[in-house]
């Protein structure tokens, strides 16, 4: 059908791989960091500001 | 606090932290809704039901991510500067947080466009890369990017990392038009054929994809800041009670809920 | 101290230290001697092709020279106090960071352009368009000592700050190189290069107007 269907494929498929890993990559950290807040917080309860 | 405003009251509170924590997770789920939509629509469109170009063929279609990645490139960047600016006078931490988190975001659509626009080159006019006026700008305005990521990220203390990538994004905003005339003129210098988007006259058919996947990108990019925004602060605040009332909510009743 | 009393006495304690430092500090013009034989020895000596990337050529030698240098520019001093010392003395810090920059010129800039005559008979450049090539030379290091001091202030802080100020400073670079080149090439080709080197001069005016103030708006947040 297309005869530049690669190119189109090619360009289309970068640009959701890099929106989607740029959109992922906060939200795999932000559940690496809250874990790590929360294990902080239930050693040592809410107040103790190390 | 009787008679105030409340839209001065809003955005008074939105620059306190967990506020503006709260506010935005609200605010997220319907923005990356919307770019779902846009998106989904802008690139059926530009894919299937807009027409081929009347000289370059089907390969035309690479220009609704191209070119809505380039402006989305350059308009996070003013964005930046216009927060650095912020931030620089006056001091406040919002504003440097949503202007170095919008900074991946505007390299992920340079780094599109630089692809793209390769992509589109190949069978267009038959190279991966030329030294056309779009492209080069694209590439230093990648470099733009990098500069003030690398920056910031060299610099230790947070806050002085937040004014001095302001102050290096600013300077580089300045710099960005005369970069953007003198690659063009240096090209008309260099290569007498005229490569590039015959800008000017698109037809409406295939302007509209255009826009949308344009708005699109917006949504994305609004998306995006916040969840980066929020993820930054939660960061810089670790110790801060607001946030460990927010993750382990029943450890504790500290009534001390603002930042400080 | 007025600003103009400031501005003579770091220019004169800057250009002191440089004389005694001796020899060291002509090393970034070794390099530049370096960068610009390494050309023909990679490309070959076919005189055509390097009278074409001549001009071209000598310009990013300068460039790069340049860069390798503008670490130099605030580091000792921030390293020992006096920076700090400056900056609290009542001098407005675009007067300190002018004043340095005018050294530095003086010291690394000014002596690319008087080597250059020996860099064009090297890459076999006419001998009509040498004066264009020292012009655009001699307008365009200032302006590139003045761009390239605010990436030196806002990296002194970091270890590897220096291998960084390439990457900040390239996209500053990038008109000054067109323009400076341009003048020569359209020089070589019998064109006018007055646009060119009028481009050279204006972007050295905005410079000294704009650069002395971002260089001291960084200096300060380094320092802090």
């Amino acid at each position: 059908m297309f005869e530049h269907s690669v190119y189109i494929a090619a360009a289309y498929s970068v640009t959701t791989l890099v929106l989607a890993w740029c959109a992922l990559a906060p939200v795999l950290r932000a559940k690496k960091v809250r874990s790590q807040i929360a294990r902080v917080v239930t050693r040592t309860g809410v107040d103790n500001k190390q | 606090m009787s008679s105030k405003n409340p839209l001065i009251v809003f955005f008074h509170k939105l620059g306190s932290a967990p506020h503006f924590y709260r506010i935005s997770g609200k605010l997220i789920p319907w923005l990356w809704a919307i770019f779902v939509v846009l998106a989904a629509a802008g690139t059926y469109w530009g894919l299937f039901r807009a027409p081929p170009d009347y000289l370059q063929g089907e390969s035309a279609r690479i220009m609704y991510v191209h070119v809505p990645a380039a402006w989305l490139s350059m308009m996070i960047y003013a964005l930046m500067a216009i927060m650095g600016f912020i931030a620089l006078v006056w001091r406040i931490r919002l504003a440097e947080i949503l202007m170095i988190s919008s900074a991946p975001i505007g390299a992920a659509f340079t780094i599109i466009a630089l692809a793209t626009g390769s992509l589109w080159g190949r069978p267009t006019w038959g190279t991966y890369w030329v030294w056309d006026a779009r492209l080069t700008s694209e590439l230093v305005l990648l470099f733009l990017y990098l500069g003030a990521m690398g920056l910031h990220s060299a610099i230790d203390e947070p806050r002085k990392a937040a004014r001095a990538t302001s102050l290096l994004v600013l300077v580089g905003v300045i710099n960005l038009p005369i970069i953007h005339y003198s690659v063009e003129w240096w090209n008309t210098l260099h290569q007498p054929a005229s490569i590039g988007v015959k800008g000017n006259s698109i037809d409406p058919s295939m302007l509209w994809p255009l826009l949308i996947n344009a708005t699109a990108a917006k949504f994305y990019y609004g998306a995006n800041l916040l969840t980066r925004t929020r993820l930054r602060l939660m960061e810089q605040d670790s110790r801060k009670n607001w946030v460990r009332n927010i993750l382990v909510p029943n450890k504790g009743q500290s009534t001390d809920g603002g930042d400080h | 101290m007025s600003a103009l009393t400031g501005f003579n006495t770091i220019l004169r304690r800057d250009l002191l230290i440089a004389v005694r430092k001796g020899p060291e500090v002509l090393m970034p013009l070794a390099f530049l001697l370096v960068v610009v034989s390494l050309f023909p020895l990679g490309i070959g000596p076919g005189p055509a092709l390097l009278e074409r990337m001549g001009g071209g050529v000598i310009w990013i030698s300068a460039l790069l020279a340049t860069v390798i240098s503008l670490d130099t520019l605030f580091r000792s001093d921030f390293e020992d106090g006096s920076l700090d010392q400056l900056l609290t003395s009542g001098i407005p810090a675009s007067v300190i960071a002018l004043a340095k920059i005018t050294a530095y010129w003086l010291v690394t800039g000014l002596p690319i352009v008087l080597l250059s005559p020996l860099l064009a008979l090297w890459m076999n450049v006419p001998t009509d368009t040498w004066g264009i090539l020292m012009v655009s030379l001699a307008l365009g290091t200032p302006v590139l000592s003045l761009l390239g001091a605010v990436a030196a202030a806002l990296t002194l802080g970091l270890k590897r700050g220096g291998q960084f100020l390439a990457l900040l400073v390239f996209p500053l670079y990038v008109p000054v190189l067109i323009t400076g080149t341009g003048a020569v090439m359209a020089a070589s080709d019998r064109l006018p290069y007055t646009p060119f080197l009028g481009l050279l001069l204006a972007g050295l005016l905005v410079s000294l107007a704009v650069m002395p103030l971002a260089t001291g708006a960084a200096l300060r947040i380094s320092v802090s």
